[in-house]
């Protein structure tokens, strides 16, 4: 499928409808924590089909052809008007011809309520002349066929066109006649005259509708990726992080879930990361250590402690237990693996010769364990959700406040939700920032701050309802949206110049 | 992956190719269809070309095409495998040269041959008797910008070096099936 919407060339494709609503003003309300970083909207599947009509109806005015051709041009050029009206004018034939639309003699043949239509004229059913058929080669009187005039007989034309929904899905649309070289298009009409199976003529039906393709050819628009949720999204392209108004986060790039701050690519990186080598990391930090001269890893597979490195060019016999030389544990020697010296630790020598293999894996499980951490954390938040009900509820009843005094919990937890989010995806998005630099020791500065704000807001929401002080509530998660807001907008401003540009929002990062 | 919404993606390619939708016997009207151009084939006639189903199975045959006069393959006979899928003609029968003795710029190693008509360009009005003929001119007229053997394009343009190569490869394989 097609992912990422980078196919060039449809930048200029005009969104007529683009500037009738003041997208700022609706995601105010329904999106406060990034509103300055937001420039999406949500459209659902009839404002689709209106935008998608508006186009049609236009191109129909303007090349003065039927609504079908229309659509089946707009369909052909991917929603591309300028270049169809620019080849329309050029040359009209070429361009119709390569839609599929047929010119000339309508020499089809199409079965219908009991009666035959060859070229538009009803006449009784069976009144054909028997034909032999192309695909099965037997002979009958029961066939369809295009403008074209290649009879197929409707056996076989209803299981050439079930393969073709099969194998295509919703490209079904553009399947032709199926003589080779015949480039006509398959025709509604056609289609609805053949005994296909109800969930094969459901897809054509389907992927005939206008505002599918509309939406699917054009960069700008996605449909939301929640199962059964018949919306779209709009954004500007290289917008990330969406929410569809069923409640649906996703990124508008990858179509993966919502991972700010970290670009698909890292994600992408990183989830392959984890997947390759968590187990493989796991496994080593926990069965292995690593040699004290040469830091290779090395596992203890039998009860000795007196270990020797395998390393052909290290060979160097240690203590298992404290990593010291095994010279020194030799009887009569001075044994001091039993005693814990704070002066070793410091000049132990694992610490000074890691080799960078070792130091990546730990830099790698650093940042593994705090995404993990903030990914589990997620599920609590969830179930924390429902609970919160039960606490408002409780709250009402102890009297002096109503309900609505205490939605501000909801806020809380809903705040709590987008911090623990976002953070999971600083640590990978901070795995991959170079080492070193004034940035990176701002951004974990802020890393930090949202963190601790997090876990605060956290341990609040999960007091006893007695404990809970609205003031305080409301302070800590107006202030924990802040410091999320202050880093993604810090790492906006790095990433591109100008995205922070666009959304038109408040000024930059200040500390509260 | 939670790709749906609206419009789900619809199945792709090979996603339920098992089930097919095949209304009706499909099974049964394959069969007939390979009969038929079966019967055909044998009536036709046609110069260079031959096929006939392996034993009692009738969804797998065995080609023969031989080269056409004028060009370097002029008298050279070659055996193709040909495996029809159950949802033949809809879709496309898988065709190889077998054994792989075939060299030529858009015939793979392995038998493989590259021809949009087995491939995207395939029809169900084609046929084992069109299947043939087409590779029988892809054999003196290759396409040489989507070569399979690099080694045979960049000799094609020399036909006296590209015979020698041709012979050479083709007497480097035993006479006998050299694959099953």
């Amino acid at each position: 499928m097609s992912e990422a919407g980078s196919s060039d060339g449809y930048d200029e494709m005009s969104c007529s409808q683009e500037d009738t609503s003041d997208p700022e003003e609706e995601i105010f309300d329904s999106e406060p924590i990034r509103q300055q970083t937001q420039t999406f909207t949500v459209l659902d599947a009839s404002e689709c089909l209106a935008l998608a009509q508006k186009e049609v109806d236009e191109v129909r005015e303007l090349l003065c052809c039927s609504e079908e051709v229309a659509s089946i041009l707009m369909r052909q050029f991917r929603w591309n008007r300028e270049k169809l009206t620019e080849e329309y004018l050029c040359d009209a034939d070429k361009v119709l011809k390569r839609a599929g639309i047929h010119q000339g003699e309508n020499l089809e043949i199409v079965h219908a309520d009991g009666a035959v239509a060859v070229g538009g004229t009803s006449q009784p059913r069976g009144s054909l002349p028997d034909v032999q058929c192309l695909i099965c080669y037997e002979t009958s009187a029961d066939y369809s066929a295009l403008g074209c005039g290649h009879q197929f007989c409707n056996t076989c034309y209803t299981t050439f066109l079930a393969h073709k929904i099969t194998d295509e899905g919703y490209n079904c649309v553009f399947a032709t006649c199926p003589k080779p070289e015949c480039s006509l298009v398959v025709s509604e009409r056609l289609v609805h005259s053949l005994a296909l199976p109800a969930d094969k003529r459901a897809i054509f039906d389907k992927a005939r509708r206008i505002e599918r393709s509309y939406v699917d050819d054009n960069p700008n628009l996605k449909w939301c990726t929640a199962a059964g949720c018949g919306n779209a999204i709009r954004a500007p392209k290289g917008h990330l992080g969406v929410k569809c108004s069923c409640g649906q986060r996703f990124c508008f790039k990858c179509n993966d879930e919502d991972h700010a701050p970290c670009s698909c690519e890292e994600l992408a990186k990183w989830m392959v990361k984890c997947r390759d080598d968590s187990e493989t990391y796991n496994w080593l930090m926990s069965n292995t250590k690593a040699c004290p001269k040469c830091a290779t890893s090395i596992e203890k597979n039998g009860g000795c402690n007196h270990m020797t490195c395998k390393n052909s060019s290290c060979k160097f016999e240690f203590c298992w237990v404290c990593l010291g030389p095994w010279r020194i544990h030799r009887a009569g020697s001075y044994y001091s693996c039993n005693r814990y010296d704070p002066e070793k630790e410091k000049e132990n020598p694992e610490a000074k010769k890691k080799d960078s293999s070792r130091a990546a894996l730990e830099r790698y499980l650093h940042y593994y364990t705090r995404f993990t951490n903030h990914h589990n954390s997620l599920k609590f938040e969830v179930e924390a959700r429902a609970k919160m009900e039960e606490k408002i509820k409780e709250m009402e009843k102890q009297g002096d406040k109503t309900w609505i005094d205490c939605t501000y919990l909801k806020d809380a937890n809903e705040a709590l939700y987008e911090c623990r989010y976002a953070l999971q995806y600083t640590y990978v998005y901070a795995f991959y920032l170079p080492q070193g630099g004034n940035f990176r020791t701002h951004f974990e500065m802020n890393q930090t701050e949202l963190e601790q704000q997090t876990e605060q807001l956290s341990e609040m929401l999960e007091k006893d309802v007695s404990e809970i002080h609205r003031a305080e509530v409301v302070h800590c998660f107006t202030m924990a949206k802040t410091r999320l807001t202050n880093l993604l907008e810090l790492v906006a401003v790095r990433g591109s110049g100008s995205a922070t540009d666009t959304s038109g929002g408040a000024g930059s990062s200040s500390d509260p | 992956m939670s790709a749906s919404g609206a419009f789900p993606a619809a199945a792709g390619t090979s996603s339920s190719k098992a089930g097919a939708p095949a209304p009706a016997a499909s099974g049964q009207s394959v069969n007939k269809r390979l009969q038929s151009e079966l019967m055909s084939l044998m009536m036709g006639g046609d110069a260079g070309i031959s096929a006939f189903p392996d034993g009692d199975n009738i969804f797998q045959w065995t080609g023969t095409i031989t080269g056409g006069a004028g060009t370097v393959y002029e008298g050279l006979t070659f055996k193709l495998s040909l495996k029809f899928p159950t949802g033949y003609p809809y879709e496309a029968p898988a065709v190889t040269f077998n054994p792989p003795s075939c060299f030529h710029p858009n015939v793979d190693q392995y038998g493989n041959i590259c021809l949009d008509i087995l491939k995207e360009k395939w029809s169900a009005v084609y046929n084992v008797r069109t299947i043939l003929l087409s590779i029988q001119s892809l054999l003196g007229d290759p396409n040489l910008d989507s070569p399979l053997n690099g080694h045979a394009a960049s000799l094609w343009p020399n036909q006296a070096d590209f015979k020698k190569a041709l012979l050479k490869h083709k007497s480097s394989l035993p006479s006998g099936e050299r694959r099953p």
